[in-house]
């Protein structure tokens, strides 16, 4: 294996990764009120295609990936948020429905935008560091997006764990009629704090479309979504700084088929592309072997209204 | 510890066949006989397929393209001629048995969401089981590809099923996962050992399989029907036996309908679990090989597109009942014909994807099981209309 190798698979793990680790952060929020958002590829898929018709539209990146992480979280509270706090109808079907209204919708807006080029992002080099050998490229010569993920999932770290209104949203996922009794907003807050999530969901689909592949095709996003899922579930529950290695460790293996491929390589790159996929699955049931002293979260999927 | 695993995991489908739900509601029902209380299910059903269909239509008029002429080729695609009539038929084969497999771990309290990679994975043992014996005479060679197709479908979802069972591993997630891996698989096969690149049709496709596994069809005025239907209906009615008159059946149901009583009644609660998504994943593994060998008629790309998780959308809407599976299937069908037919318009056939999203969200909503005040009303609307007609229907024997 020589430097360009190396290099070139480090960037690739950095470009896949963010994406899946803004899903992984959405997902992680939404789970701390106790709300499963299994809808989060759909979610995504909406950010994606509205990034990239008002990226094209506007001919601006930055308004692209605004509007792709607002139009997802407005997606998100309308198939997901709602139906599933206020109106209490069952979890998952909700969320299938919202992955598959996703990809119909998506297919559907996006049918003339497929193929486009899409308005990039200037990488921000940092000086000195960005000249590091194999690092540089990878971690300090990015785009801002990349920058401002890892900026969003410390950011997060801290509101939750050290703030009085985090402290709230912790006391919901873990007991919702304990935070009920003391008073808090349990249904206003679920409502927005799984919006929100949509909308960082979202985002990372934005990336993906604009920062990463730099262009719309249907069903872009090839299960991403569920990756950052799975990853929410490995690292286990409430742990948000954790995530930035597990999407880094996605996105290495999501870029391995690219780098193989640039170096010509003759292995099928359908075995490849599976890998993610099937060290996902291997690593829930590796997770689910070893003995658990996580706190249980007895709030999760227990409607937030009160009995009437 | 097991026990403690499951506790926490996410609310399970609840099992069907019995109008569930508030006592309340369902009472009366009770006394008005299964009449009233079958016709309010069906009837809140369609109004819940009509609901999404409308919102469907709202937003599919919205698009550029679409005009007169096309809802017009939607009628001819569906009932307006013999050709649409079959094709709904064709249709009709696989989404029952997927929603068939739904339905049946449904029942067991899971969701077994990986339909969509077991057909491709069924389909796969189908195909190298033609290509291995292409000379087999008659009905043997179907049959064969058939049980290669049930058997494909098993073993994929045998490592999600193991540790769903054993290890409390999320199944939803998992199944998911593999349809994906399943996806890469098939285009490793027909691009790579299977590749036909000649091959004319929808995407790639391997090599055709020989006449000999097709199934053949009957033609009935101008209308045809394929052997396919019949298995997809004999499968159906073949698993709502296992569930009412079999043991196991009975403890899928148990364990569905409340995992506590069923351990304390002495059900293996991890086998059970392990077999019926097994069961599941075998039916899933038949709806790719019936797809394949009723008119696909190779491995291709075009045989994964979204039938597995249609399958959804037809459990929900017969609310995990077996024998309701088979309207549903039809309504299912007449919505992938007519969203076929919308093509002409530049309309993506993912659409089918968009509007079943609203039915399923339509369904939930109404759901006896979600306490809401919407769904509330809609069902108590319903319910007086439904036991005024269904009273109507009795008043002869009545007085």
């Amino acid at each position: 294996m020589n430097e360009t190798v190396i290099t070139g698979l480090l960037l690739a793990a950095t470009v896949s990764g963010v994406p899946v680790l803004l899903a992984a952060l959405g997902e992680a929020i939404s789970e701390q009120v106790g709300v499963k958002n299994l809808g989060i590829e759909g979610v995504m898929l909406m950010g994606a295609v509205l990034a990239a018709i008002v990226a094209h539209n506007t001919g601006n990146a930055w308004v692209g990936l605004v509007g792709g992480a607002l139009g997802a979280g407005a997606f998100n509270f309308v198939t997901l948020a709602v139906p599933n706090v206020v109106l209490r109808a069952e979890e998952t079907v909700v969320a299938f429905a919202c992955w598959f209204i996703g990809i119909g919708l998506s297919t559907m807006i996006g049918v003339s935008y497929n193929g486009k080029t899409l308005p990039s992002l200037e990488k921000i080099e940092i000086p000195l560091l960005s000249d590091l050998p194999y690092i540089g490229p990878a971690f300090f010569h990015q785009p801002a997006t990349t920058y401002v993920a890892i900026a969003m999932v410390l950011a997060t770290s801290w509101f939750l764990y050290r703030t009085r209104h985090g402290l709230k949203l912790r006391a919901i996922g873990r007991d919702i009629d304990a935070a009920r009794a003391c008073g808090i907003a349990v249904t206003r807050l679920r409502l927005a704090y799984v919006t929100l999530g949509g909308a960082i969901i979202g985002l990372g689909g934005a990336v993906l479309a604009i920062v990463a592949l730099g262009t719309w095709e249907t069903n872009l996003t090839g299960f991403r979504g569920f990756l950052g899922f799975a990853l929410v579930i490995v690292v286990g529950r409430g742990r948000i700084i954790p995530l930035l290695l597990g999407a880094y460790l996605f996105g290495l293996l999501l870029g391995v088929s690219g780098v193989v491929q640039a170096q010509g390589w003759d292995v099928s790159p359908e075995f490849l592309d599976m890998l993610p996929y099937i060290a996902a699955v291997l690593a829930l049931i590796v997770q689910a072997w070893r003995p658990r002293r996580r706190l249980r979260r007895r709030a999760a999927g227990v409607p937030a209204l009160a009995e009437s | 510890m097991s026990a403690d695993a499951t506790a926490a995991r996410m609310p399970r489908p609840s099992p069907g066949g019995r109008p569930s739900g508030s006592q309340g509601e369902t009472s009366g029902a009770a006394s008005a006989g299964g009449l009233a209380s079958g016709l309010r299910q069906a009837a809140l059903r369609i109004a819940v397929v009509l609901a999404g269909v409308l919102v469907g239509i709202f937003i599919i008029a919205l698009q550029p393209g679409v005009d007169a002429g096309t809802w017009s080729a939607v009628w001819h695609g569906t009932f307006g001629t013999a050709s649409g009539i079959s094709s709904v038929v064709q249709l009709t084969s696989p989404l029952l048995l997927s929603g068939v497999a739904a339905a049946v771990s449904a029942r067991a309290g899971m969701w077994n969401i990986g339909v969509e990679g077991q057909l491709v994975m069924g389909a796969w043992a189908g195909t190298a089981i033609a290509f291995t014996f292409p000379d087999l005479p008659g009905p043997w060679l179907p049959a064969l590809v058939l049980i290669g197709g049930v058997v494909g479908g098993a073993l994929w979802v045998v490592p999600p099923a193991a540790a769903r069972a054993y290890l409390g591993v999320n199944e939803v997630v998992t199944t998911l996962l593999l349809n994906f891996v399943a996806t890469l698989w098939l285009v490793y096969w027909v691009t790579g050992p299977w590749a036909d690149t000649s091959f004319q049709g929808a995407g790639l496709g391997a090599r055709p399989i020989t006449d000999n596994a097709m199934l053949s069809h009957w033609t009935i005025g101008d209308v045809t029907i394929g052997v396919s239907f019949v298995i997809a209906v004999v499968i159906a009615l073949a698993t709502w036996a296992v569930f009412r008159y079999t043991p196991f059946g009975y403890r899928c149901t148990l364990l569905g309908a409340d995992q506590r009583t069923a351990r304390y009644a002495g059900v293996d609660v991890a086998r059970t679990r392990f077999y019926s998504l097994v069961l599941s994943g075998g039916i899933g593994g038949l709806v790719g090989v019936i797809v394949m060998i009723d008119h696909v008629q190779r491995f291709t790309i075009a045989l994964s597109t979204y039938t597995g998780y249609l399958g959804l959308l037809v459990a929900a809407l017969a609310s995990a009942s077996l024998l309701g599976c088979i309207p549903a299937a039809v309504l299912v069908a007449l919505l992938s014909a007519a969203a076929g037919a919308l093509r002409i318009a530049g309309i993506p056939a993912e659409v089918t994807l968009m509007l079943t999203g609203l039915m399923l969200i339509a369904a939930a909503i109404t759901d006896v099981g979600s306490g809401n005040q919407v769904g509330r009303s809609i069902r108590r609307g319903v319910a007086r209309v439904t036991t005024a007609v269904s009273r109507e229907g009795r008043g002869g024997d009545a007085a």
